[in-house]
């Protein structure tokens, strides 16, 4: 291992309310490491996603390399290494919302957003993601919208929450 | 009839700690308390309770092979497994969501039993609302002094920590979930060692589903004997059962182990007006497709497996006359490939390839070779030759499905496209 | 031993072995990727998939996988049944789903353990339809190219570089077959057994770049065995030659040494034989000249006193063909008189001790570093002493009867059950970022405490006061006194003979359950430590006496610039020099015979146990090289001495036996008599290559008497004989993991080991060394300088290949935070230290003692001082005109690259057949 003159710090990408969240985080486990996947969550939440420099200075806090976490980063759906729009839009595609033809409401989405999956739209609004069963399946189809779960869902109220968005996109 | 899962449950706004201990909630603790972790063992052992997250391994037995006594390593660790990601489940959000102390009280007296130190609620991320009441829970049990240092002056210490995962199915698999608590890459760990010998950070660990560990609180509070006599079969106590689909009223029951599926059939209010049940998964998208004359069959594991599939978690899912027995198994395998670990290759590479046929064939592009070698790949796949239970799993209802609906996977291929769509 | 029932037939295995061992030991053709002999299982591929039967009557059995599963008494299984082939064929098949098929554009193509495993199982159309997914591939710096398209994701690239070799900039990313392995970002691998990977990936993604870039087949090259020449350690190597330049250096097992790895270092160091500094004619006062010429002839036959300076870069014959022209008493070891003593003592020491083999070091359960930089000085040794770390938490898991190749269940509980590595010394690595307990001293102080502790150990003062003991050194003799296996390291990196002294007696102390080992600088120091036994000047005298009395000085220089600017104040009193030399053709001597490289004819050295190890040529030496004993030859002839009967080398080695009797045996299985094939059997036939040139067959070449041979086709792999593998092939098995044909156990000792002598008989009883006064640091002002090393950049022939001199850092003077803050420096900053030319840049480390900085200088900067008060900083403009030179000097470093590349291509392309017309 080549010892290098280093000059990057953690304190020059995260703010102190995030290094504090973190601190606390590793307070509950044995090995500082372990708390990388909430760490990123720490820092994905105000930021929407983890860029590279964000994703290095957490890996400094912890003490582990920058190849070890971003192996992490990449294997965690939730953990987004690309930048997301304004909201985050999760369709569940799993079998109860399948069986509730949960694809026509796809295709819906796509439509409207001009979007593919694991696409946002051209107006950086909404970005549109598979999520795997919600565990909502008793009220099937479901989505994820900004965390929060929203259920039988249909075209119309769908397109209510779309035009919702919108208008709140505009207003600011 | 006692439903102890759910006599606590409120969805709309949970009971708070003391309402929960108004309702006798803690009491289960107490006692535990009052016995060495040895007996608490025993208490539940007796009752015969077996493991909710799917296997039915039955839950004493488990606690059993961690050391215990004097020589034991002084750090041992309880983790409750509430990932539920498996497609169609749902039961394990109810339960935290309604009963948040129900399932805390639970851990207590597993983390006791086994003498655990630290114990970790690992639950996936998506459940906001059952992070937020379990968060509070817990904050209330500290301040009571249930949790913490020397709790109520027995000489016993616990903390509870609650972590929130990232998503990724495996994680719901206990070894994997484990590397996930390091932080590490979520893939399975090779067995023996077993967790409850080395486990979470190299330390004896014992992993419980969470509605397994709801269980325990009625045992240690009632008695072994009581639970038992829940059970209307073989297997002891109650289980929380629900059903997905085209069903008139999906949803959530309490029932006693054994109920027939039919009951669940009926309390939901059977199929959607104009639609024929085709078949059914009797608990989660891993397991075997059983048919509508399997509806008597009681819900309990020896008996479900004697059918041919598992009881696996107790959420049935309803194919209906309407939807194409081949598209549900190409979504259940898609689902399966896009959350394969990457660890081995039959799954890493084996599912991704029985989805490219199965796209072919419910596309009207599919031949007869595709069926032999789908066939071939459910061989493949099968326990023993993957590392973990992820692909069998998967292979379960596809293997089940070429079995029941041969017909339907030869209409694909004979018309060239799928017949529910014309 | 146990029984085991395979295809019906019993065999006899070793217990504790796992399936997948028990069946290649039997030299049974099992298929896997994952397992590795030096990596344990994790059961990833299922590859190794066979049956077991539950007893005689059982016909169906079930799929098992071997790598995971122990060997048990009376165990049955099968492994050609149609069960499990089809199973292992489908696995290849799941793999090839995204695997492109590239093999005639992939490096490793022909040597490739996924082609092999492919052909084994049968698999030979493509049953997936759909289509491949395809991934970025990653700049990873000089020495190894990417290409994740053909991964089929076994996970060995990781579970080599970060478990096995503690790297942490390679990683497993993203999941489900998108799994990828690669870097956070572009950029330069860090660890230094990187290289490695190459041979570690199954299939194409890593491959040795500097080879790539102008590669050949494995059946196309002649290769021959070496040995690196790049630390004292002497890994096994095999260097492979096509069109008269060497093309590569892979790993040669060897059982006791190297096992399966180099460092990096010996992997793309052997480059400098190609290089275009290489001497490659005889000159006679600066100008080409011939071997006839009166001129050269006068000088060459001089009169007066001969003085021969060795070298320990070139071969115990070298050296002992220079000492018997000039005689012992005129034959100088070496320039510096430090070294000198450092030699002496390392020899003295190895008389009484035995040193560990890098196998016996893998054995340790604890582990003292005393003052040695070894991860830069020995880096294989360094790669072994991490493998002991791990024998706790090894042994942890078998008590809970989980057998220690179960790799994941060893390194879980690793944290909990390390073994003490005891860290006496300074500057950060990777071992002392390890280490469990540190005292953080200079060499003087880790001496003196070395010292202290084995006087504690053995209850008596052996020259230090037991009171001088810190608190670590108390702690370390708990440890070292609790350990069943402990092991003792050091070297010569700080220049410190109490060091080695120290060394010796806590070997002595411990008793015979400690081992030890030291570290020397260059791969034949200890060869030169033997001559040293018969007498020899010292560099001191010879100083001191040259200015008295002017000689003739004949110098074997293998070394690097550094070294000959050193040289030149002696040359200057001297009355003339005569250089055998090997790189560097300007300078001021007035004679240069040029020298044949390692890759170019036979040669031994003496490694740091004194283990005499031999190589044979690959190709022959181009110019007018020579081997250095046989310009030695030459010389004895014009100065009629004795030595000029010698007629090869064979001769030459039996009078080096007679003088020194301790070397009997060492060549004893230099299957001079046999021929043996230089080629593979797949070799595509010599005497086509140059057609299109010429319809004369060119002539064959041979080293004269050497054993191994430029064939028509190639041979067949040995069984019998007792000569070292040119290269490692088999049928069915054709990249380097053929060896378990080879070995008696998977990973034990080859079938047919090369024969090594120890050329240090232990005659001398063990006695206590007395701390002796010139050994005690002397007071100065300022600070003094401690000198660290780098893998690549302290060793200064590595230097003239291309790859590693782009990876060689700049010079480095490192400091702790409150010695910058009192000195007004900031990391980063450029700084002379007393006004001397050479500029530094300012690093803050921890691990900087007392009244001390640490410095790296590249071995071809010298830096002439070893203390020093006043620092000058570089101003803007001076830093920025440091970063130009630094960047052009990067710049030409890549097109002489290119350049090499170009000439390489160049001669490829005229010697194979062209049908192109007009071209001949
Ligand atoms: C792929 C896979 C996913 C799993 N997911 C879950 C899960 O989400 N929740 C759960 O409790 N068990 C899950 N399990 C089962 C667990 O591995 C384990 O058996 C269970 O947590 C043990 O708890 P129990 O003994 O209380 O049933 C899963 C198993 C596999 C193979
Ligand atoms: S890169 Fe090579 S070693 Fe690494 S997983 Fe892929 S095939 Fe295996
Ligand atoms: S070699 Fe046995 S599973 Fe990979």
């Amino acid at each position: 291992m080549k010892i290098a003159i280093r000059t990057f710090s953690y304190q020059d990408h995260l703010n102190e309310a995030e290094i504090q969240a973190i601190e606390k985080a590793c307070a509950d486990y044995e090995q500082r490491p372990a708390a990388a996947i909430e760490a990123l969550q720490i820092v994905q939440k105000q930021r929407g996603w983890v860029d590279d420099p964000c994703l290095q200075a957490v890996a400094e806090l912890l003490g582990m390399s920058d190849a070890e976490l971003e192996g992490i980063a990449t294997f965690y759906n939730h953990i987004y290494r690309r930048p997301v729009g304004r909201h985050v839009l999760h369709l569940c595609n799993s079998i109860s919302c399948w069986l509730s033809d949960v694809d026509e409401l796809a295709d819906h989405l796509r439509g409207r957003l001009q979007v593919e999956f694991g696409q946002t739209s051209a107006d950086g609004g909404i970005t549109l993601l598979p999520n795997v069963c919600l565990g909502c399946c008793d009220k099937a189809p479901a989505m994820m919208l900004d965390g929060e779960l929203i259920e039988n869902l249909s075209k119309e109220k769908l397109d209510q929450i779309l035009s919702k968005l919108h208008q709140g996109g505009e207003n600011g | 009839m006692d439903k102890p899962l759910t006599a606590t449950l409120n969805i709309e706004q949970p009971l708070d700690l003391d309402q929960y201990r108004n309702k006798g909630g803690y009491q289960g603790f107490a006692r535990a308390l009052d016995l060495t972790p040895e007996e608490v063992q025993q208490q539940v052992k007796e009752a015969n309770l077996r493991g909710r997250g799917g296997a039915g391994f039955p839950t004493g037995m488990k606690w059993g092979f961690v050391p215990m006594g004097e020589d034991s390593p002084g750090r041992k660790y309880l983790v409750c497994n509430a990932d539920e990601m498996e497609p169609g489940t749902f039961k394990d959000r109810w339960l935290m969501e309604g009963a948040p102390h129900l399932l805390v009280e639970g851990m207590m007296i597993a983390a006791y039993a086994i003498s655990a130190s630290v114990a970790y609620l690992f639950l996936r991320g998506e459940y906001r609302l059952c992070a937020t009441r379990l968060e509070k829970a817990i904050r209330e049990a500290e301040q009571a002094g249930l949790l913490g240092e020397n709790i109520q002056g027995s000489g016993y210490s616990l903390n509870l920590h609650l972590h929130t995962s990232a998503g990724r199915y495996i994680c719901g698999e206990e070894t994997a979930l484990l590397n996930a608590l390091e932080g590490k890459r979520a893939h399975p760990r090779a067995k023996p060692p077993f967790p409850q010998v080395v486990g979470l950070f190299g330390q004896p660990t014992v992993v419980n589903n969470a509605e397994t560990l709801c269980n325990i609180p009625g045992i240690l509070r009632q008695g072994p004997a009581w639970y038992q006599d829940l059970g209307r079969g073989e297997d002891a106590g109650t289980k929380i059962y629900g059903i997905s689909g085209r069903v008139k009223n999906p949803g959530l029951w309490e029932l006693p182990m054994g109920a027939p599926a039919k009951e669940i059939f009926d309390l939901a209010g059977g199929m959607q007006h104009g639609l024929k049940l085709r078949g059914w998964l009797p608990g989660g998208a891993s397991t075997d497709f059983l048919l509508p004359e399997h509806l008597d069959t009681p819900m309990e594991y020896d008996a479900i497996a004697e059918a041919g599939s598992r009881l696996g978690t107790g959420g049935i899912i309803a194919l209906d006359d309407k939807h194409c027995p081949v598209g549900m198994v190409l979504n259940l395998i898609r689902f399966f490939a896009q959350e394969s670990c990457g660890w081995c290759t039959p799954c890493r590479d084996g599912l991704p390839w029985a989805s490219e046929i199965l796209n072919r064939i419910e596309s009207g592009r599919g031949s007869q070779e595709d069926l032999d070698e789908l066939q071939r790949l459910c061989d493949f796949m099968w326990m023993g030759k993957t590392f973990c239970a992820l692909a069998p799993g998967a292979v379960e209802p596809m293997s089940s499905a070429m079995k029941y609906f041969a017909d339907d996977f030869q209409q694909h291929i004979d018309k060239g496209c799928c017949p529910y769509r014309h | 031993m146990i029984k085991i029932f395979i295809d019906g037939q019993d065999y006899k295995v070793i217990e504790g072995q796992n399936l997948l061992q028990a069946c290649l030991s039997l030299k049974l053709n099992l298929p896997y990727f994952c397992w590795h002999p030096s990596m344990g299982s994790v059961g990833a591929c299922r590859q190794c998939a066979v049956t077991r039967y539950e007893d005689e009557d059982d016909r169906q059995g079930k799929i098992i996988i071997a790598c995971m599963t122990p060997v048990e008494e009376g165990m049955r299984v099968s492994v050609k049944q149609s069960q499990e082939s089809e199973f292992r064929e489908q696995i290849i098949a799941a793999m090839m789903t995204h695997h492109p098929h590239d093999c005639p554009v992939c490096a490793e193509g022909g040597e490739c353990h996924l082609q092999d495993m492919t052909v084994m199982t049968g698999h030979y159309a493509r049953q997936f339809k759909g289509r491949k997914t395809s991934f970025n591939n990653q700049y990873l710096g000089p020495l190894l190219k990417h290409e994740m398209n053909r991964c089929i994701t076994c996970y060995r690239c990781v579970r080599f570089y970060r478990d096995y070799a503690g790297g942490e900039d390679l990683s497993a990313q993203a999941s489900k077959n998108h799994v990828y392995f690669g870097r956070q970002t572009d950029g330069v691998l860090q660890s230094e057994f990187a290289g490695n990977l190459a041979e570690v990936c199954p299939t194409g993604v890593f491959t040795d770049k500097p080879f790539g870039n102008h590669y050949s087949r494995k059946w196309d090259m002649q290769a021959a065995p070496s040995v690196c020449q790049h630390c004292s350690v002497g890994c096994n190597t095999s260097l492979s030659e096509r069109y008269g330049s060497v093309r590569r250096v892979t790993n040669r097992f060897n059982a006791h040494l190297n096992g399966y790895f180099l460092c990096d270092r010996g992997r793309y160091g052997f480059d400098f034989v190609n290089s275009p500094q290489r001497c490659q004619q005889i000159r006679s006062s600066n100008k080409p000249a011939q071997w006839q010429d009166d001129s050269l002839q006068r000088v060459l036959s001089a009169p007066g006193r001969w003085i021969g300076i060795g070298s320990s870069q070139a071969s115990l014959e070298d050296n002992f063909a220079l000492q018997q022209l000039v005689g012992k008493d005129n034959f100088c070891p070496d320039l510096d008189d430090k070294q000198q003593s450092l030699m002496q003592l390392h020899g003295e020491i190895l008389q009484q001790y035995p040193m560990a083999s890098l196998a016996e070091i893998e054995r340790a359960d604890a582990v003292l570093i005393l003052g040695e930089d070894i991860n830069c000085s020995a880096p294989r040794m360094a790669l072994a002493i991490r493998q002991a770390l791990l024998n706790k938490a090894r042994d942890k898991v078998e008590t809970l009867n989980v057998p220690g190749w179960q790799d994941a269940a060893v390194r879980n509980v690793l944290p909990d059950n390390p073994v003490p590595l005891i860290w006496f010394g300074y500057g950060e690595s990777e071992l002392q970022s390890s280490a469990q307990l540190q005292l953080l001293c200079d060499d003087h102080q880790a001496a003196r405490q070395g010292f202290a502790l084995a006087g504690l150990l053995c209850g008596h003062n052996v020259g230090v006061e037991v009171s001088e003991a810190q608190q670590q050194t108390r702690q370390a003799a708990g440890i070292l006194q609790k350990a069943s296996r402990p092991l003792l390291i050091g070297g010569w990196s700080a220049g410190n003979p109490a060091l080695l002294a120290a060394l010796a007696n806590l070997r002595k102390a411990l008793g015979e359950k400690a081992s030890m080992a030291i570290a020397a600088p260059e791969h034949n120091s200890l060869g030169l430590s033997v001559l040293m036994q018969k007498g020899h000047l010292s560099a001191a005298s010879l100083e001191q006496s040259i200015d008295r009395e002017p000689v003739n000085l004949l110098v074997l220089d293998y070394k690097s610039q550094s070294w000959r600017t050193r040289m030149a104040s002696l040359m200057e009193k001297a009355k003339q020099t005569v250089r055998l030399g090997l790189l560097g053709n300007e300078s001021a001597e007035e004679a240069l015979l040029p020298v044949a490289a390692f890759s170019e004819c036979s040669g031994s050295a003496v490694n740091y146990q004194g283990r005499v190890q031999y190589w044979q040529p690959a190709s022959k030496a181009s110019g007018d090289c020579l081997p250095g004993w046989q310009w030695l030859v030459h010389l004895a002839k014009i100065q009629q001495k004795s030595l000029a009967e010698v007629e090869d080398l064979g001769q030459l080695r039996q009078r080096l036996m007679a003088d020194y009797p301790q070397l009997e045996g060492a060549w004893e299985n230099d299957p001079r008599q046999q021929a043996i094939a230089q080629q593979p059997p797949r070799y595509s036939g010599r005497t086509a290559m140059l057609a299109n040139q010429t319809v004369h067959e060119p002539k064959p070449y041979a080293e004269p008497q050497a054993p191994y041979r430029q064939s028509m086709e190639g041979g067949e792999p040995r069984h019998s004989e007792t000569h070292a593998q040119p290269y490692s092939w088999w049928p069915g098995w054709n990249s380097n993991q053929s060896m378990h044909k080879f070995q008696q156990e998977y990973r034990g000792p080859e079938l047919e080991q090369q024969h090594s002598t120890v050329a240090f008989a232990h005659f001398q009883s063990p006695g206590w060394f007395k701390w002796r006064n010139q050994w005690s640091g002397s007071k100065h002002r300022g600070y003094r300088l401690l000198f660290l090393g780098q893998v690549f950049g302290s060793d200064g022939l590595s230097l003239e290949a291309p790859a590693i001199a782009e990876l060689c850092e700049r010079a480095q003077l490192w400091m702790r935070q409150d010695q910058a803050d009192g000195l007004g420096l900031k990391p980063g900053q450029w700084v002379q230290c007393d006004g001397l030319p050479l500029w530094l840049q300012v690093g803050i480390s921890k691990q900087v003692p007392q009244n001390c900085l640490l410095a790296y200088v590249p071995a071809d900067e010298a830096l002439p001082f070893k203390v020093c008060e006043h620092f000058d900083v570089a101003d803007l403009p001076q830093a920025e005109a440091l970063e130009k030179q630094y960047r052009s000097h990067l710049d030409d470093l890549k097109t002489n690259m290119q350049m090499r590349q170009a000439r390489l291509l160049h001669q490829d392309e005229f010697i194979p057949i062209r049908f192109v017309e007009g071209v001949n």
